[in-house]
């Protein structure tokens, strides 16, 4: 029962603390109430477009989930551990 | 208020949804649920700012740490699955393969 009520106490200081830090730096990034939409073709091949200047990160990134795509099904098969 | 401001204040309730599942929950996939929570609103975090700031870099990032998250879910169940084999169970509390 206590230890409920000090993981409460603990989440609750998490978002205090984080409620505290959106509205200090408010000043920063106030001023910007409306959503501009980004197109596809932006987020594609525009000037900071996954195929334009990530492109590297996103060859990097291919590599990355097969790697964890064999590393998965070596370590769930069988005789592994 | 500004409208960003609502993003932020979800993503923060989203977050200490996550750190909260990770600190009381003992089960294994719970916990990967939590890490999800907590990674979505980092993700939602990004996707606000980049919308409202006008700069697509933002999104890319969120992409790139979804793919990443993908990743780890998949290592996280498979550890998950090799660790049932071996105990019978996924309470974390149980395991100690990892300890010597």
């Amino acid at each position: 029962m206590l230890n409920k009520i000090f993981n409460l106490i603990v989440a609750l200081l998490l978002f205090t603390a984080m409620f505290i830090s959106i509205n200090d730096s408010f000043s920063v990034w106030s001023g910007k109430d409306q959503a501009n939409e980004i197109t596809v073709e932006t987020l594609a091949t525009g000037a900071g477009g996954i195929f334009s200047n990530y492109i590297f990160s996103f060859e990097l990134l291919s590599l990355l989930l097969v790697a964890a795509l064999i590393g998965a099904l070596y370590i769930a098969k069988k005789e592994a551990l | 208020m500004a409208d960003l401001y609502m993003y932020l204040i979800v993503s923060a309730v989203i977050f200490t949804i996550g750190a909260y599942g990770i600190i009381t929950q003992r089960s294994g996939i719970k916990i990967l649920m939590c890490i999800e929570l907590m990674l979505n609103s980092a993700n939602l975090n990004l996707v606000a700012f980049s919308s409202f700031n006008d700069n697509a870099s933002g999104q890319v990032f969120a992409l790139f740490s979804i793919a990443i998250a993908a990743a780890e879910a998949a290592i996280g169940f498979a550890i998950l699955v090799a660790l049932f084999r071996v105990r019978d169970t996924i309470n974390l509390d149980n395991i100690n393969i990892l300890r010597w």
